[in-house]
């Protein structure tokens, strides 16, 4: 069942209801029924797969907490994350050489086991004993399609929690909130730009080089809104139940730099790589300088790229970034010796002029969000000759066709616009939306704004989302 | 080694690695106060703080701090 | 009777908590109830705008079948005497003008409209016959029928089912009914802002005859399909028909259960097509085109004979000369059944 199915919130209000009609340990027993009852919508088979894998990473929890010597936990961690690794790139290379279908959130619940297994390994107090409550951090259904990836510490306190408290009302409305906004995003926003870049796509050497420019940028416009509003569904559907979870977007678009940008985009996935491979790959790199880091850099990014899928266009994109990482941080690491050593002589400054700061924060933004678009051509392309087609287009290496936007209808470029505009505006941070908010909560009472949003949904969606699709009946 | 007189070594290498020259080192310091602290210049830090204490840090050493001045103990007993 | 004299302050504390836990989420259930009220009386006002008729036949496709038909009935100063509505096997099926011409070569001058068109459902077909009678008088509406009534509304009608229809069904209990309804405040905002600015949602509210003069009206030749090629003059094998998948209706357990129900959408429209028939004094004939070695009896051939005479053409069912694909005749098969068509049509006392 999609998160963006009209069905799906008819039957979650209800079963929201029942979770808080419950209490104590019977909320986690039934949340854990829930979830394994949405997994089994997907699939039957690959449940067994998730319950078979949360059991044996239960096990070698509690194995590598009570085992005393460092070898025997070493071994326990050894086989335990092997195992799982072994799971993902099985799926993975499955699914890229055979066009398989994959587990339904297998690359996040095997990235949140992996995650359990090394903290435990790295302090015995973080294991999770409760059966019940372990079973349902993988599984936690809001967040097992596409994440965000939540650390097993947060979520095991907020179970515990939940079991014993009351309902938090304003959680829940926010809950709420979150979900309007992230529909809304995703369906009026995220939707009509993917539909717009389809077209696109199907025949670009049709379109001018203009248009085809614009639709890189939007590859990386349609991602942003696409995936941040998923994740604020995501998110929202936790807090239903009262589990706060990581956000994934931090105004990605005021990045200045392409480190800057890694630190504000998928940011539950970079920051589980940086905590579990980048830093502890660092440290034991560190006695190779410059070269350790960008090593260690290098693989980091080049596996967020084939997380993604064992294919070329997302090794591709990894690379891009592994390259561009390297160079940023290597040119700012000597920017900063520069001027640590004039700093030390005392020197006078430089005389001429030197940009503004904000200049070049605007530059640098930009910069990033091209270096960005141009990576999303491998990432977003369906197969690799799409993604060099398109490229060569953009070079100049083959011709752009004559079709520019003067020529598309205004009912189909004007909608675009707006999208484009309105995905740029939010992922920028959304300057001044505060105090507009502010204004709008001082005059209208926040059931009619609910309300408006949820007429604005149903009427704004494009054809094919949130319809009920006929052949269900 | 006292870690008030730790603490003044580790001064002026925390203003180099994370490029600040008013820094203050404080105990109650944090990663998430300093805009330059993040897991590259963390490294650098793990690095130069090694380097001028004489000291190797595991993994699991450097994982659990929480702010300066458990750094601080953590040198102060790898030192000793 | 209590066992210990204390009051129970933690029982009252309790159950105060849970009270308060009980009004605050009553009070979020109110607010989430508030908001779909609102949702849907914002919906339910937009329902109210109007529409350019012109514009809404346009929806579909600007350049579609439907704005064609359209504009036939209203713009093409023409008669339409006999008016053929069915799925796209009478589409391709039968020629408007292999008819005319056959009966022309009899005497008569009769006008055919072709407005059979892909996709089944009779309740698409009601509407166009619905518009039909608001500018034409014709004389005999042929209606094409299955070998099993199609149990479904047409995916189309929402574009330009009248709003009464869409909210008001002959049967709440229609399978398409939340679907059609869902569309109906989309297709009203988009129509009201066709309205003011067609230019930008490329709806026109201006007749261009070049445009109209432009479009097929006879589909029992060759013609480009879906970017695909329907050759209607190649002759095709009969084990190359036989191989072909057939598409089965999707018949879950609920889609069952509506048709139960509602005793069968195609039936209730056909109902209301005869009523309006009878009251314009226009004759109902259905015509059967079989699917190759399909069925050749009408299953509900009864219930049809009290609306006009059925003429069963299920006997073309073996004859894979006259096939296109496993459903549709190809331009041998539509002579064939057009000329039959003639013949019966010239036999009606008009």
């Amino acid at each position: 069942m999609s998160f963006t199915s009209p069905l799906f919130y008819v039957v979650l209000v209800p079963a929201v209801a029942v979770f808080y009609w419950f209490s104590g340990r019977w909320r986690a027993i039934y949340l854990l029924a829930l979830s394994y009852a949405f997994y089994a919508l997907s699939s039957r088979v690959y449940l067994v797969l998730l319950i078979v894998a949360s059991a044996a990473v239960y096990a070698l929890g509690l194995a590598i907490a009570k085992s005393n010597g460092e070898r025997a936990k070493q071994a326990y961690l050894a086989v335990g994350v092997a195992a799982v690794i072994a799971v993902i790139v099985a799926f993975k290379a499955a699914g890229a050489w055979r066009d398989f279908l994959l587990p339904l959130g297998v690359s996040f619940y095997s990235f949140k086991l992996i995650s359990y297994l090394i903290e435990v390994y790295w302090d015995d107090e973080a294991v999770e004993r409760d059966p019940i409550v372990f079973f349902l951090f993988p599984a936690f259904f809001p967040q097992i399609i596409s994440g965000p990836i939540q650390r097993p510490e947060p979520f095991f306190t907020q179970m515990r929690a939940i079991m014993a408290r009351s309902l938090n009302a304003d959680q829940i409305e926010t809950g709420f909130r979150f979900i309007l906004g992230g529909l809304m995003m995703k369906t009026l926003v995220g939707d009509r730009l993917g539909a717009f870049i389809e077209t696109i796509d199907q025949s670009h050497t049709n379109y001018s080089y203009g248009v085809m420019l614009t639709t890189v940028a939007c590859y990386t416009l349609q991602l942003y809104a696409d995936f941040s509003g998923y994740t604020n569904i995501a998110l929202g559907i936790g807090k239903l139940f009262g589990v706060e979870g990581p956000p994934n977007f931090n105004a990605p678009f005021l990045a200045v730099n392409i480190q800057d940008m890694w630190r504000r985009w998928h940011m539950s996935l970079t920051l589980w790589l940086t905590d579990y491979l980048f830093t502890p790959l660092s440290m034991s790199l560190r006695d190779y300088g410059q070269a350790g880091l960008i090593g260690a850099i290098c693989l980091n990014m080049i596996i967020i790229g084939v997380w993604h899928g064992f294919t070329l266009n997302y090794l591709v994109f990894g690379i891009l970034h592994a390259v561009f990482l390297s160079v940023t941080v290597l040119i700012l690491g000597e920017l900063a010796r520069r001027k640590r050593a004039a700093g030390k002589a005392k020197a006078p400054p430089t005389p001429g002029w030197r940009p503004p700061g904000a200049l070049l924060r605007v530059l640098g933004a930009a910069l990033t969000f091209a270096l960005m678009s141009f990576s999303q051509i491998f990432f977003h392309s369906e197969t690799f000759s799409q993604a060099t087609s398109i490229l060569a287009q953009l070079a100049g290496a083959a011709p752009s066709g004559s079709t520019g936007w003067s020529d598309m209808p205004a009912y189909f470029s004007v909608p675009a616009w707006i999208c484009m505009g309105v995905a740029l505006y939010v992922g920028a941070g959304a300057p001044g939306a505060r105090g507009l908010f502010g204004s709008l909560n001082r005059t209208a009472p926040n059931w009619l704004q609910y309300g408006v949003c949820l007429f604005l949904l149903s009427v704004l969606s494009t054809e094919g989302s949130g319809q009920f699709i006929y052949g269900q009946f | 080694m006292e870690k008030s007189e730790i603490e003044s070594r580790l001064t002026p290498i925390f203003r180099d690695v994370f490029n600040d020259d008013a820094l203050v080192v404080t105990e109650g310091m944090t990663a998430a106060e300093v805009p330059t602290w993040d897991s590259l210049s963390n490294i650098n830090m793990i690095i130069a703080v090694e380097k001028a204490f004489g000291v190797k840090f595991s993994i699991k050493d450097v994982r659990n701090l929480k702010n300066v001045g458990e750094l601080l103990d953590l040198i102060k007993r790898k030192a000793a | 009777m209590g066992n210990s004299s204390e009051p129970d302050y933690d029982g009252a504390l309790n159950g105060i908590e849970t009270s308060r836990e009980r009004m605050a989420g009553l009070r979020l259930f109110g607010v989430l109830a508030a908001s779909l009220v609102v949702a849907l009386i914002l919906s339910a006002a937009v329902c109210l705008l109007p529409e350019n008729d012109y514009q809404k036949w346009q929806l579909q496709d600007p350049d579609g079948r439907l704005r064609w038909i359209y504009e036939r009935i209203h713009f093409d100063p023409t008669p339409i005497d006999v008016a053929i509505v069915g799925p796209s096997r009478a589409q391709l099926g039968l020629s408007a003008a292999a008819i005319e011409q056959d009966l022309a070569q009899r005497g008569k001058r009769v006008n055919v409209a072709n407005f059979a068109m892909l996709g089944s459902g009779r309740d698409l077909q009601w509407a166009i016959l619905d518009e039909l009678f608001k500018a034409k008088s014709p004389k005999v509406v042929v209606l094409e029928v299955d070998e099993e009534p199609y149990p479904f509304g047409h995916f189309l009608f929402k574009h330009v089912g009248l709003t009464e229809a869409i909210v008001f069904p002959p049967s709440p209990f229609l399978h398409n009914y939340l679907y059609n309804l869902a569309y109906l405040p989309i297709r009203k905002l988009k129509l009201f802002g066709a309205n003011l600015f067609p230019g930008l949602f490329g709806l026109t509210k201006e007749f261009d005859p070049k445009h109209y003069a432009e479009n097929r009206t006879d589909y029992s030749t060759s013609f480009i399909g879906d970017g695909k090629l329907v050759d209607m003059e190649h002759r095709v094998s009969r084990d190359t028909l036989l191989a072909e998948p057939r598409e089965p209706v999707p018949r879950t357990r609920f889609a069952r259960l509506l048709t139960r129900i509602n005793g069968g959408e195609d039936h209730l429209f056909i109902e209301k097509i005869a009523r309006e028939a009878k009251a314009h004094g226009t004759q109902l004939v259905f015509v059967h085109l079989p699917m190759f070695e399909g069925p050749r009896t009408v299953s509900d051939e009864d219930f049809l004979k009290q609306f006009g005479p059925v003429l069963n053409y299920g006997d073309l069912a073996p004859r894979d000369e006259l096939f296109e694909n496993w459903s549709h005749l190809n331009h041998a098969g539509a002579m064939n059944a057009s000329a039959r068509l003639a013949d019966a049509i010239a036999g009606l006392k008009l």
